[in-house]
């Protein structure tokens, strides 16, 4: 697991990083690929066994080609996935920016109300914002999105603050640069890169509470499917024909795990001082996002 | 004397916290455009006389804010009022669904926090050598696999390999209950091993490299007393600060569990609600998880100025 100075292909983040880019390839070509109309039900092949003809993982009680349904959900979960991470870094970062560049009065109201979001656990923050705008796709993003974002904050933050004293701070105001060039020009582009690795294994959290709003029946809505929905309807199904959850399941693993060891290779890269350190604030970070909801 | 201020300061915080929390609460569940009055009816006629009915008994014609005040004077002493839907008294109907949840919080943490030290002094003690890099692997593997997965997994795997076993069934003896709950909390102690034994062991290897190990080596002391009067002590302090919002955050990812296991618990209670639009049931659960959370944290905050008392009281 110890990387050389400066190698960024250590056989962790090659293997991970294959599994990343073809479950990304698939998922966006999944119309392609998908042998069958992940919609179309066939009553001549209801619980078809995995590996039999024309049905690499089984069909379910519909007949609904399972490999199909997994590749077409897969864009469904990895976008979401996408759209929390984004949602969380544009506001979580440019919040946290402002907040640690101007300081003051703002700054000590927006960290109150932060404090107080994240003092409830993420997923009953889902579970209410669910319950006040009805559940749906939508709604999941924006509630896990928004218990992302106070961390994102704090870490924009933090950073600006020893940022903001740096001597090119200096030199773009004496240049009379405006202060939303200096943020978000001059400064974002140096805070960014260490937090992209964050990003990344945030994608993967993202797509494991996707997954379980979907599977408790409060995200991703019918005819739509993501991961968490193929969990649900395999749950269903687990006297009939138990691959409809086991393929799934396993699916979720692999990319989360796989996320999880792609983004230690980034931090790795990125920050070659924390390569042997034990990265006690990833696990605070962790403390936060991933273990509570999911324990 | 700063302590009791301390503590002081910090119970007051916490019981606005709650107060705002509360009005939040409330105040965005009457936000959202369902109509409470068609989640009570549901499938009867609604004639008027039922209309008129439910909104005296539910106190709908009155101004929300005084709605607020009558639903948490009731909270404070202990009466939650009824359900939307059934006519259910609900603290009833919590009293019998949450001995399912504490059990589960109480036996995972327990069975998590005993393993997660083991594993992590083991680990700790005979760091770089195999039986440390199996370990740390494992746990690494562990800590990134959402545990929801992992029960799938499981509840799989026994309910077509092992026979006899159900996760269904009746709780009325103890043993009866602890043959349901059992399974669940092993595997819900998971993520406590994954993530505490980790702390554990790279805490340890800190204290481990301390100076003030040598002098205790020096003085000759035998290697239990090194290892768990003086290193231990020390390295244990961010494993319970951790495990603790763990447990404390427990209550509310039990959830998923009882989902998984069909286990009769407050989570079940929560998703049924929130699924019906069942607000009374839907304000008290969230608001009694929060306030679990934020008393959990509190003690850990205190217990934690006792473990540890160079820590600055802020």
């Amino acid at each position: 697991m110890k990387n050389k100075a400066g190698v960024f292909f250590t056989p962790v983040v090659t293997v991970t990083g294959i599994i990343l880019a073809a479950v990304l390839l698939i998922s966006v070509f999944a119309d392609f690929i998908a042998p069958y109309d992940p919609l179309a039900t066939d009553p001549t092949s209801i619980y078809a066994a995995a590996f039999s003809e024309g049905h690499i993982f089984s069909t379910d009680g519909l007949g609904r080609d399972l490999f199909s349904r997994l590749i077409c959900s897969a864009r469904t979960s990895i976008f979401n996935a996408v759209l929390v991470v984004a949602f969380e870094a544009i506001i979580g970062v440019s919040v946290g920016l402002l907040c640690g560049y101007y300081g003051g009065f703002l700054d000590s109201i927006i960290t109150r109300i932060w404090d107080l979001v994240s003092a409830v656990p993420p997923l009953l923050l889902s579970f209410l914002l669910i319950s006040v705008f009805g559940k749906g796709m939508y709604t999941g993003i924006i509630a896990i999105g928004i218990s992302y974002i106070p961390m994102t904050a704090k870490m924009a933050r933090s950073m600006i603050m020893t940022e903001k004293k740096a001597v090119y701070v200096e030199a773009c105001r004496s240049m009379g640069m405006s202060d939303a060039r200096i943020i978000f020009v001059h400064i974002l582009p140096n805070v960014i890169t260490t937090m992209i690795s964050q990003f990344t294994l945030d994608i993967g959290s993202a797509i494991t509470s996707m997954a379980t709003l979907s599977f408790l029946g409060l995200g991703v809505q019918a005819p739509d499917a993501d991961w968490g929905t193929l969990l649900k309807d395999g749950m269903g199904n687990i006297y009939n024909s138990p691959t409809l959850l086991i393929i799934p399941a396993l699916c979720i693993m692999i990319v989360t795990v796989s996320i999880n060891l792609f983004s230690d290779g980034i931090q790795n890269y990125i920050d070659p001082s924390q390569r042997k350190l034990p990265a006690f604030k990833k696990y605070e970070k962790r403390l936060h996002n991933e273990v509570l909801p999911f324990c | 004397m700063k302590r009791t201020a301390y503590i002081v300061k910090r119970l007051v915080s916490m019981i606005f916290i709650l107060f705002v929390a509360s009005f939040l609460i409330f105040f965005l569940l009457r936000m959202s455009d369902v109509d409470p009055l068609s989640v009570m009816i549901g499938n009867n006629r609604a004639t008027d006389e039922l209309k008129q009915t439910l909104t005296e008994r539910y106190n709908l014609d009155k101004p929300l804010l005084i709605q607020y005040f009558i639903w948490i004077k009731g909270v404070l002493v202990g009466d939650f009022g009824i359900d939307y839907i059934d006519g259910q008294n609900i603290r009833e109907l919590i009293a019998s669904r949450i001995p399912v949840t504490l059990g589960l919080v109480t036996m995972s943490s327990v069975i998590g926090f005993i393993i997660a030290i083991a594993l992590g002094v083991i680990s700790s003690l005979k760091n770089g050598e195999a039986t440390d890099s199996v370990l740390s692997a494992v746990m690494l593997i562990l800590s990134g696999t959402p545990s929801f997965l992992i029960c799938i997994l499981v509840l799989i795997f026994m309910t077509q390999y092992v026979p006899g076993y159900t996760f269904i069934g009746s709780y009325s003896t103890f043993g009866e209950f602890m043959q349901r709950i059992t399974i669940p909390s092993i595997i819900m102690s998971l993520s406590f091993v994954a993530m505490l034994g980790r702390i554990t062991r790279s805490s340890m290897i800190r204290q481990l490299q301390s100076p003030y190990i040598g002098t205790a080596q020096a003085k000759g002391l035998d290697g239990f007393s090194v290892t768990f009067k003086h290193a231990f002590h020390n390295a244990v302090i961010p494993v319970i600060t951790a495990g603790g919002y763990m447990v404390a955050g427990a209550i509310g990812s039990t959830v998923i569990i009882e989902q998984i296991f069909s286990l009769p618990g407050i989570g079940g209670l929560l998703i049924t609600a929130i699924q019906e639009s069942n607000y009374p049931i839907i304000q008290i659960l969230v608001l009694f998880m929060l306030a679990v959370y934020l008393v959990m944290s509190f003690l850990i905050d205190i217990l934690y100025t006792v473990l540890d008392p160079r820590v600055e009281l802020k």
